[in-house]
């Protein structure tokens, strides 16, 4: 094949000498193979100039765990598998937040671990900016029984972008609505979350029932009063449970759950 | 189907003429098409030289990693980001590049490689040479990688300081 062999050797012209090359003429894929090398603090670290850090955008981040604690003056921030743990003053409150921000855009995690000790309007942000994640598993807790308030965008973000979610602690500002909210999208659109855990108090609890499934329960579900006829339920001693699409909803003494179930068969 | 023994001479970018087995450029994803572009007849016999966008100095290193590679198994395995790692170069591999440090410059000898390797598509020797320069950084701070990579910051100020807030979390 003539003109075959001739484009070969017609690339010979056009040849540069490989003697003065930078790191920044490596073309674009060799620079991802160097980033995907990296410890993923390392990799934001290589932003060095506006192309690198266009790349880095392109390198997708797998981390295990991130964990994120508060104690008195200080967001402790943990990443595995780097290893990190970082001490983040309060006062560094936009570090942390931009930091998740860009973290968020191009990193998939396995498991993330929220423990808050305060509700206020930057623990919310903070909130805010960790349910964007791309993310299997997100617990949240706190230590002193209360987590900020989260709002409508937030609620959304969370059935969109994380698989199964524990609000584990007496969340007092996660309201009857909210917790309509959630199980809604979950019944009604083609959502990423798959199961959703919250402790609850009783008086949330008996709004939810009363607002989602037209039943009454007393303080231990022993009771179940029966307004409408339109949802299908059971119950048994302890637990109220109903399926609507393919979203089961259970209500236990302290908990509640909407689990995202192939058959449509239900019982406690 | 490989025949060892027939051998294949390119050409440099710098005009020089290397003569090597077909053994060895069977890693080169580049060399092989070309190959089988120009063969005749099933004993893929190439109508003339095969033309390689790489110098002569570059093309022997390169020559030398195929030598000792040369029964590797093939296709070079594709690996996850989960399975990557960059701590696990062969001593051989090892070796070979720390030869380069009696070099004058050896950071563009590893920047030529890394680049002939994707020219000639020798996945095996890419993927050690990129390990190798990420060893060189990984870790390091901010103004050493700088140091290392000989970067010039085309940031403006706000834009610096941006990104000084966002990395703090992996600073600190």
């Amino acid at each position: 094949r003539p003109g075959m062999t001739r484009d070969l050797v017609g690339s010979v012209d056009g040849i540069t000498t490989m003697g003065q090359i930078s790191f920044m003429d490596l073309p674009d894929d060799m620079l991802i193979n160097i980033f995907t090398h990296l410890d993923h603090p390392s990799r934001f670290k290589l932003r060095l100039n506006r192309r690198l850090n266009q790349i880095q955008l392109s390198v997708k981040n797998k981390l295990d765990v991130i964990e994120l604690k508060t104690n008195s003056d200080a967001y402790e921030l943990s990443v595995k598998p780097s290893n990190l743990l970082s001490s983040i003053p309060f006062r560094d409150f936009d570090k942390l937040e931009l930091g998740l921000r860009r973290l968020v855009l191009n990193t998939h995690v396995n498991g993330i671990c929220i423990v808050m000790g305060d509700s206020n309007e930057l623990n919310t942000r903070i909130i805010d900016a960790f349910v964007h994640f791309d993310a299997d598993k997100m617990f949240l807790g706190s230590f002193l029984h209360q987590l900020p308030r989260l709002n409508s965008s937030i609620l959304l973000s969370i059935t969109q972008n994380i698989s199964h979610v524990n609000f584990s602690c007496k969340f007092h500002s996660l309201s009857t609505q909210d917790l309509c909210i959630i199980r809604k999208t979950m019944i009604e659109s083609d959502c990423k979350l798959q199961y959703f855990y919250a402790d609850v108090g009783n008086e949330i609890r008996e709004y939810f029932a009363k607002e989602c499934f037209g039943v009454t329960l007393d303080d231990d579900s022993t009771h179940i009063h029966r307004i409408s006829d339109d949802n299908s339920f059971s119950h048994t001693r302890s637990c109220f449970q109903s399926v609507e699409g393919d979203v089961q909803s259970t209500i236990r003494r302290n908990y509640l759950t909407f689990e995202k179930v192939i058959t449509t068969a239900h019982s406690c | 189907r490989i025949y060892p023994l027939m051998r294949v001479t390119l050409t440099t970018s710098d005009g020089a003429s290397v003569t090597v087995s077909r053994q060895l450029t069977k890693h080169s994803g580049f060399i092989e098409k070309a190959i089988t572009d120009m063969a005749v007849d099933d004993n893929a016999v190439p109508l003339s030289a095969v033309a390689v966008d790489v110098d002569d100095a570059t093309l022997k290193l390169v020559i030398e990693w195929l030598t000792e590679h040369r029964d590797d198994a093939l296709p070079y395995p594709e690996k996850t980001d989960e399975e990557r790692r960059a701590d696990d170069i062969p001593a051989w591999d090892q070796a070979f590049v720390q030869k380069w440090d009696t070099k004058e410059d050896q950071q563009q000898t590893l920047y030529a490689v890394i680049t002939a390797a994707d020219k000639l598509d020798i996945k095996g020797l890419l993927d050690m040479t990129c390990k190798t320069l990420a060893n060189k950084i990984n870790g390091k701070t901010v103004e050493e990688m700088r140091e290392i990579l000989q970067l010039e910051c085309d940031f403006t100020e706000e834009e610096l300081a941006e990104i000084r807030k966002e990395n703090a979390w992996c600073e600190n």
